[in-house]
């Protein structure tokens, strides 16, 4: 039978649609049916559950015996490990810290490192001079913008840097993050 | 004139290149976790926000959009298909009117900032991308790692966030017997590839999407960097194919002609003979073969074959067989313009 659609192609979609009571039949070919968008509820696989099976195999791989994860759930969302092998997503920010240990093979896997090295958020960036790029106007109105409690994480922020910078013997840019924390605190 | 109508560098081969920036708002759960009033609570803070980046964004809401505008975006590229059907509430696109940047918001992570040019030209995309990202952030504060970057709720992006994808179209490779060579060089780079129409080896229109699996421990300077590389990899090896095919010129000449005496004098064309017959048309005229057309012609006539931005043209809905028709309506009028 002749697709009923284009009348070329064979047909071999056959898509039942009943609507009031009223049955309608149609024999598409593969390529109409793709168009008409009729042929999306054959597809059994779903790309997400897909992505989950990916990770869980990855996951098994990565379980350490002293470490599990089965009861473990992300205090912020309520995430377990499980839901998010089930749906490839995670749930919150903080959902990479209440996993950090399987997620840091998971990662490894697919990107071949766990660890960041390009841009941060800006007033990192700005503290190591990588944006050479003058944006005092910038910071400063970033800062008056920012409450108080933005201040405090940022303070503490670059205490970190300045320590890291410190122990990795780059004093020029210690000096920079250093004279940042006196503006702060002025 | 807006980017998709135009052509860029390397627009023998390359199509359009997207810059994507994944990114979350910090203290707010991923969108699979979010509840309605968190969802409204990005919707609101980004709606907000937008007037004061400039470029003229428009925040405009996908439930007050009509599915064909949804698709007729989808068929520019501006947004996923899947964001074009979703049922979630509070979505949004931040769009400018040269369409060149485009907003997603509550897709798959809060913000999916993207940026458009037509042909190949990632750096100064890249900086576009990052300087609209800055000042979104000054307002905005993001999700972020000290470890692991940028966090969005897919794994497969998280760490600097970018998806960097060129749209290449690469007839010769194909007819040349070389596709699967090159895509399997490509794919063992380390680079996603896939056929951006249709499924199987062959995509139909010849048209391929490359970009960037690795997201995270590289740099974005690094990501880009690849990315020229292998795009300009793509272009020399099509450009040999052309060149090769070039030889037998009464071949090739007959086989682009061919195709362009279908399209010009058809009545009626489906989606998908359309788009295999512009590949060859469009080899043609970027060979200087077919003298009829010239490169914006063709840049419309991709366009506007597809059925929402045909409609959008036609200012009327069409079903699919009444389409067919349309569409030759459609192609004549887009040649015999001056």
């Amino acid at each position: 039978m002749l697709c009923q659609n284009c009348g070329k192609n064979e047909a071999n979609v056959r898509y039942t649609q009943v609507i009031n009571g009223v049955r309608k039949e149609l024999n598409l070919c593969s390529e109409c049916a793709r168009k008409l968008g009729v042929d999306r509820i054959d597809i059994p696989m779903d790309f997400t559950s897909f992505l989950g099976d990916f990770f869980n195999d990855y996951a098994e791989s990565s379980l350490l015996p002293s470490f599990s994860i089965d009861n473990v759930k992300c205090k912020t969302c309520g995430m377990s490990y499980n839901d998010f092998i089930d749906t490839g997503m995670f749930g919150c920010s903080d959902c990479y810290d209440t996993f950090s240990g399987p997620i840091d093979s998971l990662l490894k896997n697919l990107h071949g490192t766990a660890r960041h090295i390009g841009r941060g958020v800006k007033n990192v960036d700005d503290l190591l001079g990588k944006n050479t790029k003058s944006k005092t106007s910038n910071k400063t109105e970033n800062i008056s913008k920012s409450s108080d409690d933005k201040n405090a994480q940022k303070l503490e922020d670059l205490q970190k840097q300045l320590d890291k910078a410190i122990k990795e013997e780059r004093y020029e840019d210690a000096a920079k993050i250093r004279d940042k924390i006196k503006e702060m605190n002025k | 004139m807006n980017w998709y109508l135009q052509n860029g560098k390397e627009s023998d081969v390359v199509i359009s290149t997207r810059v994507r920036l994944s990114r979350n708002i910090k203290g707010i759960p991923f969108i699979n976790r979010a509840s309605k009033e968190e969802l409204k609570e990005v919707y609101d803070k980004v709606k907000e926000i937008i007037p004061s980046l400039g470029y003229n964004l428009k925040f405009l809401s996908l439930s007050d959009m009509d599915s064909i505008t949804k698709q007729s975006l989808v068929e520019k590229h501006l947004i996923s298909p899947d964001f074009a059907k979703t049922k979630m509430p509070y979505t949004a696109v931040a769009i400018n009117d040269d369409e060149n940047i485009c907003i997603m918001v509550n897709e798959e992570d809060h913000i999916k900032l993207q940026v458009f040019t037509s042909g190949l030209d990632i750096d100064n995309l890249l900086n576009l991308a990052i300087e609209i990202d800055e000042k979104i952030e000054n307002l905005l504060p993001y999700s972020y790692h000290e470890k692991y970057g940028f966090l969005t709720a897919c794994p497969t992006n998280v760490g600097t966030g970018l998806k960097i994808s060129t749209l290449v179209h690469i007839p010769a490779l194909q007819m040349t017997g070389n596709l699967n060579k090159m895509l399997n060089i490509i794919n063992n780079l380390g680079m996603n590839v896939r056929g951006l129409y249709g499924e199987g080896t062959k995509a139909e229109g010849d048209v391929y999407q490359v970009s960037n699996n690795q997201t995270l421990g590289i740099t974005e300077k690094e990501i880009a960097k690849n990315l020229n590389l292998l795009a300009q990899k793509i272009i020399d090896q099509e450009r040999l194919a052309r060149k090769y095919l070039s030889k037998n010129s009464l071949k090739l000449e007959d086989e682009v002609y061919r195709s362009y005496g279908i399209l010009a004098n058809a009545r009626r064309i489906g989606e998908d003979e359309a788009l295999e017959l512009l590949s060859k048309v469009k080899l043609g005229t970027d060979l200087g073969i077919i003298k009829e057309l010239n490169d914006k012609k063709v840049r419309e006539l991709m366009l506007y074959t597809k059925p929402a931005n045909m409609q959008k043209r036609l200012g009327t809905k069409l079903s699919v067989i009444d389409q067919e028709a349309s569409r030759c309506e459609v192609i004549k009028q887009i040649l015999q313009e001056d």
